[in-house]
């Protein structure tokens, strides 16, 4: 076998297994020694047939019912994200309009090299980086919590001490972000500007929720990382149920999370002004 | 045959078409018509029913963002819905390294199981001959894709249910992916690569 199609084969099997989500730390860093076009082309092949092959095993068996709460609740999703799209204008529907020149190469092979070009440069954007378009996500769904909640509660981060302040920009540290929390829905979203990004492998940040109607243990809200140092959208994850918090605390802790913490480390408060 | 025409026509007509044109009712159909396949996806691949419902959102939010991606010609809906779905899944779940137990949620919804959705019957063609490709694989290839693509087990799990090396089922699976891969090209299930990202 020459050296070309050792490579190929190579990196076919590294396609294969990112598309089924198991590739190694080791394979993770040797994707970046290849063409990552190629990759990415690769990898859309073996996505499409992995999506296949799904179809295939589901036909042969009883869907599950999604609960009716959260059909309801992608509803009233769907009905801000329509309300969004208008604010911008309808979407353009890239094959409508796409131009067909006159020539020799088949239209059916312009539209898929047409399909895998955009989608090779959009996986470029997301794929590998991965977390942009979560980002954009979140902050969807954020905005329609915001727009549909009527039991909104808003309240901007702090630092709990000077010393503490998470970034020693004075003029970053007075926008440190906010959380949006509704007890209705049992959803929210943080927002947080400058945290420094963690090392998971080290310790992890973890949000606690304070709701004296309840319990005065806090709640555990989820175990979070930073990625970005400007800005990041996260969403608060209850373990429990909350209906009238009074304050939101991030906590930096071991890889994980505590159950109970010491509370040593106290980056960011949130106080709910009633 | 189609000619462009009715090609570049087939987008409005379709139900992503629609969502991609932002038609006032498209988005709720299209929850109607895919919430089902979804959620049994994500049901699987996630650790918990909070994290399957998040996940949930997050894949409509991108179904209807990339919907003016979709192309007829190159796949059905619901393997270009499927295809985003299990990305993101996997993306999301990626940095756990899958080993998360899937079966924990799984048994309070038993009761919820319902016919298979009328979204799938689209499928019917490319699923008969998805299932000849299928059958063309080894048992033990066939039954470790299925364990890893339907019921989104990590291969750590899969290792330990069969009984077999972690090396052999990680080899076994991406051999046979990529097998399932070469035979539909050989059917000519699909001219070119995928339609989503």
């Amino acid at each position: 076998m020459s050296s070309i199609e050792n490579t190929n084969s190579r990196l076919q099997e590294l396609a294969a297994g990112y598309s089924l989500g198991e590739l190694s730390e080791a394979e993770t860093q040797e994707i970046k020694s290849y063409d990552q076009k190629i990759f990415v082309a690769m990898v859309e092949r073996l996505d499409e047939a992995a999506a296949r092959a799904f179809l295939t095993f589901q036909g042969s068996v009883p869907s599950d019912a999604m609960p009716e709460e959260l059909s309801q609740r992608l509803k009233h999703m769907a009905q801000g994200f329509l309300e969004k799209s208008m604010d911008v204008g309808p979407a353009k529907v890239e094959l409508a309009t796409f131009n067909v020149a006159p020539s020799s190469v088949g239209f059916r092979e312009i539209v898929a090299w047409f399909c895998v070009a955009a989608s090779v440069a959009v996986a470029l954007c997301v794929w590998i980086p991965g977390r942009r378009n979560v980002q954009t996500s979140m902050l969807v769904l954020r905005d329609n919590l915001i727009a549909k909640s009527g039991d909104l509660i808003r309240s901007k981060w702090e630092s709990p001490t000077p010393e503490q302040t998470p970034t020693q920009d004075l003029s970053a540290a007075q926008e440190l972000g906010e959380v949006v929390w509704s007890s209705s829905a049992q959803q929210g979203y943080m927002t947080v500007r400058g945290l420094p990004v963690n090392d998971k492998s080290k310790e992890q940040y973890q949000l606690w929720i304070i709701d004296p109607t309840r319990d005065e243990k806090p709640v555990d809200g989820g175990v979070f990382d930073i990625t970005n140092a400007t800005e990041s959208i996260i969403p608060i994850r209850a373990k429990l149920q909350v209906d009238k918090p009074t304050l939101f605390a991030i906590t930096i802790e071991k890889p994980g999370g505590v159950v109970v913490s010491d509370q040593k480390r106290l980056p960011l408060l949130a106080k709910v002004i009633p | 045959m189609l000619n462009i025409e009715e090609i570049t026509r087939m987008p409005s007509q379709s139900l992503l078409g629609r969502v991609a044109a932002r038609e006032s009712d498209s988005l709720t159909v299209c929850i109607e018509q895919y919430g089902n396949l979804i959620w049994s996806l994500a049901k699987r691949y996630s650790p918990s029913q909070a994290d399957a419902e998040d996940a949930v959102q997050e894949i409509f939010l991108e179904i209807w963002q990339k919907a003016d991606r979709f192309n007829p010609v190159m796949a059905s809906e619901s393997t270009f819905v499927t295809m985003i779905a299990r990305r993101r899944l996997i993306d999301r779940y990626r940095k756990q390294a899958r080993s998360i137990e899937t079966s924990s949620f799984g048994s309070e919804l038993d009761d919820q199981l319902v016919a298979t959705s009328s979204s799938m019957v689209e499928t019917i063609d490319e699923a008969a001959k998805a299932t000849r490709c299928l059958e063309g694989l080894q048992p033990n290839q066939r039954d470790i894709l299925r364990r890893s693509i339907h019921e989104g087990q990590s291969h750590s799990q899969i290792s330990n249910d069969l009984e077999i090396p972690l090396g052999s089922v990680k080899s076994f699976a991406r051999r046979g992916l990529i097998q399932l891969r070469q035979c539909m090209e050989k059917f000519s299930l699909s001219p070119q690569a995928g339609v989503a990202s």
